[in-house]
């Protein structure tokens, strides 16, 4: 399934950046994933891949692929347990951040996806959720930027509950096209 | 620049909406040891020392969240069990969710406890197997048919083996570790 999803999230960056004459940035993430009141879930690691498309004028949408997953955690008498790994796919609305420019760029973030997430012994969870977000862009050059974001992520779960967890991730984006 | 203030506004206002109506949840982990003190033996021919109340509400995080509990994560163990005979035993915990009922034998617990939760696990003769929360979970069956007793607070497990009429259980560490989503 993972492998499809991301061969799916390549052909359409591939099929975006050919069709387009706007520049269109291309960027990678990574990060510790931190949990949130997740008592059985230790800190992990998630990197990943987004695309940057402008939209109109303050806003940018930025479909983005995430894999990673939460690190173990340890309960003294009784043992580790495992993290989730835990891979999400979705779009966010960028609002700042501006593309293909130079100097310190602030952004606000908010965003949808599915989330997959799994561990032996849990129930695989498979739902929607949302996720928002501050950070601050700097563009090195008019075609690369370097970011560094937090991201908070609020994923449903079983009984009409939801699990969060916090992101943050450095990241660099390369433009095409401008 | 007016048009990015307001958009700015109605993102900020989105997010704190999104934030408050779902940042009240939490996911706890509840451990309960039921052995030390001990060690509790247990065997075909002497089950007086079977039965091991669970009184979940005495953990503050379990008594917090009672009444708001979302669901029941998983149920795990920490144990350390000795096989005292020669040949292999498989170790199993059954629940029971009527705290004053005993038994007086395992083939009695066996019979009329509500659920089996723990199986499969082979114990070599004259062996001690030490199982933790990780792997305890491949053992654990039948959650969804004890959540709702789980979520009560109040149960009984009772510690058998296979087979029922020749085997003899040194039990040295049984911690019962539940996990669940409220708030």
């Amino acid at each position: 399934m993972k492998k499809i999803v991301i061969c799916a999230w390549a052909v359409m960056l591939l099929l975006t950046v050919g069709a387009s004459a706007a520049p269109i940035g291309v960027g990678v993430v990574a990060g510790p994933v931190v949990p949130i009141v997740q008592a059985d879930q230790g800190t992990g690691f998630a990197y990943g891949l987004k695309v940057r498309l402008h939209l109109a004028e303050p806003l940018i949408l930025e479909p983005n692929l995430t894999l990673g997953g939460y690190g173990e955690t340890t309960i003294a008498g009784v043992g580790t347990r495992d993290g989730s790994s835990v891979n999400h796919y979705g779009l966010d609305l960028v609002i700042g951040g501006g593309m293909a420019s130079t100097g310190p760029k602030p952004l606000m973030f908010i965003g949808g996806a599915i989330y997959n997430v799994k561990r032996d012994g849990d129930v695989t969870v498979n739902k929607s959720g949302w996720s928002f977000g501050l950070g601050l862009a700097v563009g090195l050059m008019s075609t690369f930027d370097i970011d560094l974001r937090g991201r908070v992520n609020i994923v449903a779960s079983e009984g009409s509950a939801s699990k969060k967890s916090a992101e943050i991730t450095a990241g660099a984006t390369y433009y095409f096209g401008s | 620049m007016k048009r990015s203030k307001i958009i700015l506004a109605v993102a900020a206002a989105a997010v704190i909406v999104i934030a408050a109506g779902c940042i009240m949840t939490g996911t706890f982990v509840i451990t309960v040891k039921l052995v030390p003190p001990g060690p509790v033996t247990v065997s075909n021919a002497d089950y007086t020392e079977g039965r091991q109340q669970v009184d979940l509400t005495q953990e503050s995080d379990f008594a917090d969240n009672q009444d708001k509990i979302k669901d029941i994560d998983n149920i795990g163990f920490y144990a350390s069990v000795k096989n005292n005979l020669n040949d292999p035993v498989t170790f199993q915990l059954f629940l029971e969710k009527d705290t004053a009922k005993d038994w007086d034998s395992a083939q009695e617990a066996a019979d009329s406890c509500t659920a089996l939760i723990l199986t499969s696990l082979t114990i070599p003769g004259k062996k001690t197997v030490t199982i933790d929360w990780n792997e305890s979970l491949k053992y654990v069956t039948g959650l969804n048919d004890i959540k709702k007793i789980l979520e009560t607070g109040h149960f009984s497990l009772y510690p058998v083996a296979i087979p029922r009429d020749n085997f003899s259980l040194t039990i040295d560490s049984l911690v019962i570790i539940v996990t669940l989503t409220g708030g």
